[in-house]
């Protein structure tokens, strides 16, 4: 292959250098990066937060704070993870970085909206560290703000509110951009059955935003007005509806889960095939079923308030609708397993890592059914269980994809190649961590310990040491896994444009990729997963 | 390494706004944390400083409920609060014919005492007060029966008790427990659903919200045999009043509109873009 010129040489628009060159850079590749280290930052930061918690619980009384410290970092740790790092990392990261590429074009449709995304990203998390700090402090009605708390309490409801509503803005611009980029940019010879998984859930993730965020926003809008002009749009004196703000607010909090865990289902997709030598099985059911969850998903949000006294008739429809969500999803889980079955698999950190969410995933969904059905939701709601199910989701699925994308695309985004040996200990650290620290949790839940609490009664003891234990394990994997991946930059062991032997497009530019991505026309496959060429170069000894 | 200077300037600006943030934050716990005494008394009092004054709930954890004032019991007699509070207690201030979630409070109460891992009458007793003054002591009696079949048989009658008053010595009560409740046309109420533990001394210990979980209802009887009042956890505070639908609509439509006129906003700036790109890329052509 000729050398080119990586994104890194070549500032868009040209002439800029320096800080200036990344700044106000048009490039997505770049743009991936900035999100990157933004958003590893305030994982670390929330992470911390975390462990914090789990440390004072690890004994029963005051360990190493008391209740208020702990109501604040609890609501720190949830608000920075849900926000500003579970929701926009797999899109804003591997989504902007790889979507143009995977689609055949040289950029997002709107470059400058997508840098206008970026600084209202960098603008909504900084409004939500001064909120957590100045006036009378973070608000202490969880991320939900609930009316009437969040319209009676004196703390700084109103800036956390507005920024979460700059967060939601900037991740329908970027859901905008990836629509439009789907749709307008997309290589000529690219029929909607070529393209890759992961820009198919990317895309799914897209509409979601778009058309959830703004009732969201509208309704975080209204709990300002009511308690600047206490209109009494949601307090029952006044002829208003409390219910109605938590109907309103599930409406987008509910698919937003999706929006977490969707673009993660694309980035297995992508690294189960390629680890097989296989193609992927099923390739049209999954991308009908992202789209079905993104459908269903929207619908089951008053799944949340079985114990606010909604009718038994809506409780039954809601929870009916829940269960369907469960057949999208276990369809992705039936075809990876199949995509596997006679595959010629090949170990490698991205797989384990995969391999590691499908299983936890495959717990978070079941445990999910738990809590969907409504007898055994009224016996562990607000409990720990709760607490253990929505990790299971949110860190055992996002967070391990987060995790496996960032193994299997690091080669590409920085041209170098990783320790193994290092990356597989960590992830298998993490991974048994991760057991310990939230299946204490599941049990804890059964036996009625409330969530929220910074202290319990004796008998909870066991459960929390261990729990604490874990989440030792857990960091101390995490940051093995990470130091890993920094050490690659010291070694700077140079990665082939195709180091794992992939199929899609981002695998024929070299790494890391020329500004303009494509050296050549690319060359779309008729099917995105055929692998005879990469098998027929395993026999002829070339790989 | 090609972008290390954009690490450095990112993270420069993050941690030093974090810092920054850390130590403000400090400064203001500092103040807060000189004795978890002082933190209550300030809750209490910012309480005390809103405009309104209208707060369905003003808690006053830390406060004494007045334990002289008289009630009737369900079998007719009277009794004072102080005669009942000589331990840890659960007060649920609710009416015994609600059509709405006052039953379901009272269930879940039922639901919740049967799974506690303290002994009632020993460890803790507790109290349904109606805060509707036309509701008489055969009611009181007729509800009794009812919520003892579900929390069983195992649990003493006497140590829940069931009480009806006259408005003034309702009011007294709910007002030291900073409770608030409202008489409609249609003689329904309107009022939040939570319930408050005092200690055996009557001091507000926590407020317990949502569905009065077992274990939230421990953490609290164990502050109370402690005597040390504590924070509450904000779980969802739960109103109980006449629902109508149609009521609603204009909110709804309010939401509605704007959401539209947000998503045509978005729309909007990007058809211009697109405009412009189009007509760029025209030219360059």
């Amino acid at each position: 292959m000729i050398k080119t010129e990586s994104f890194y040489d070549t500032p868009s628009p040209a002439g800029l250098t320096g800080i200036r060159a990344w700044l106000l850079t048009h490039d997505h590749k770049r743009l991936g990066l900035m999100y990157m280290w933004a958003i590893l930052f305030w994982f670390v930061i929330a992470m911390l937060c975390g462990l914090l918690l789990r440390t004072e619980l690890m004994s029963q009384g005051k360990t190493i704070m008391g209740p208020e410290l702990y109501n604040s970092l609890f609501t720190l740790h949830g608000v920075i993870m849900v926000f500003l790092f579970v929701i926009p990392a797999i899109p804003a990261i591997f989504g902007n970085f790889f979507l143009p590429i995977q689609l055949g074009t040289d950029d997002v449709f709107f470059p400058r909206l997508n840098l206008f995304s970026w600084y209202l990203f960098m603008f909504g998390g900084l409004l939500a560290l001064i909120s957590l700090f100045s006036g009378e402090g973070f608000p202490d009605t969880g991320w939900t703000f609930y009316v009437p708390f969040s319209v009676e309490v004196n703390t700084n409801v109103s800036l956390t509110v507005m920024a979460a509503f700059t967060l939601g803005m900037s991740s329908m611009l970027t859901g905008l951009n990836f629509i439009t980029t789907f749709h307008r940019m997309r290589d000529k010879q690219m029929g909607l059955m070529q393209i890759p998984l992961f820009t198919w859930s990317l895309y799914a993730t897209a509409w979601v935003q778009i058309l959830a965020t703004p009732v969201i926003s509208i309704t975080l809008v209204l709990v300002v007005v009511e308690r600047l002009f206490s209109v009494g749009l949601f307090d029952p004196d006044k002829g208003g509806d409390p219910i109605l703000y938590q109907h309103l607010f599930w409406m987008y909090s509910h698919p937003a889960v999706y929006i977490m865990i969707l673009p993660g289902m694309g980035v297995i997709s992508e690294i189960i095939p390629v680890f097989s030598r296989k193609s992927i099985f099923g390739y049209k059911a999954i991308v009908w079923s992202s789209m079905g969850i993104a459908v269903a998903g929207s619908l089951v949000w008053a799944h949340h308030m079985y114990t606010s006294g909604m009718s038994d008739v809506s409780v039954f429809f809601f929870s009916l609708l829940t269960f369907l969500v469960a057949i999208p999803s276990a369809v992705k889980v039936f075809s990876w397993v199949a995509t596997m079955y006679k595959g010629s698999i090949e170990m490698t950190p991205p797989l384990l890592l995969s391999l590691i969410f499908i299983y936890l995933f495959s717990i978070g969904g079941l445990t999910g059914l738990v809590l969907g059905a409504v007898g055994p939701d009224i016996h562990v709601h607000d409990t720990h269980f709760v607490v253990s199910h929505f990790h299971f989701v949110m860190f055992g699925g996002t967070g391990f994809a987060f995790f496996a994308a960032l193994h299997f695309w690091w080669p590409k985004m920085f041209g170098i190649m990783y320790d193994f040996k290092k990356a597989y200990i960590g992830s298998i650290l993490t991974a048994i961590g991760f057991l310990f620290h939230y299946i204490p949790m599941f049990i804890l839940g059964m036996q009625g310990m409330p969530r929220r609490y910074y202290d319990y009664l004796p008998k909870y003891e066991t459960g929390n040491f261990l729990a604490g234990f874990g989440a030792y394990l857990l960091c101390i994997g995490i940051l093995i896994m990470f130091a890993n991946l920094f050490m690659s930059f010291r070694q700077r062991e140079p990665a082939s444009s195709n180091p794992w032997g992939g199929t899609t497009l981002e695998w024929t530019v070299p790494s890391p990729p020329p500004l303009h991505n494509f050296v050549d026309k690319p060359q779309v496959m008729e099917f995105p997963y055929d692998f005879s060429e990469i098998a027929a170069q395993v026999k002829r000894g070339e790989r | 390494m090609k972008h290390g200077s954009l690490i450095v300037y990112l993270y420069s600006i993050l941690l030093l706004f974090l810092f920054l943030g850390v130590g403000m934050a400090y400064a203001q716990s500092d103040k807060m944390n000189h004795s978890e005494h002082a933190m209550v008394t300030q809750e209490a009092e910012s309480a005390e400083q809103t405009p309104d004054g209208e707060k369905w709930i003003k808690e006053k954890t830390g406060e004494y409920i007045p334990l002289h004032i008289e009630f009737v019991a369900e079998d007719g007699k009277k009794v004072t609060l102080g005669s009942i509070i000589d331990r840890p207690t659960i007060i649920l201030p609710i009416y015994f014919y609600c059509p709405a979630i006052c039953s379901q409070n009272l269930a879940n109460l039922a639901e919740a005492m049967k799974k506690l891992s303290f002994v009632p009458g020993k460890d803790y007793r507790a109290i349904a007060l109606s805060f509707n003054d036309v509701e008489t002591s055969e009611v009181a009696s007729r509800a009794k029966e009812n919520y003892l079949k579900i929390v069983g048989d195992d649990f003493p009658p006497a140590e829940w008790h069931f009480l009806t008053g006259t408005i003034n010595n309702i009011r007294a009560v709910t007002d030291s427990l900073g409770f608030r409740f409202k008489k409609m046309d249609d003689t329904t109420f309107i009022h939040p659903s939570a319930l408050m533990i005092v200690d055996a001394k009557g001091r507000i210990i926590r407020y317990v919200y949502g569905s009065f979980l077992a274990g939230d209802v421990e953490m609290a009887l164990l502050d109370a045999q402690k005597g040390t009042p504590s924070l509450s956890v904000k779980r969802l505070l739960a109103f109980c009043f006449n629902y109508d639908p149609d009521a609603n609509k204009p909110l709804f439509q309010t939401v509605k509109v704007s959401v539209l006129v947000l998503f045509g906003l978005v729309l909007g700036f990007v058809f211009f873009y697109f405009r412009r790109k189009t007509q760029k890329e025209g030219r360059d052509d």
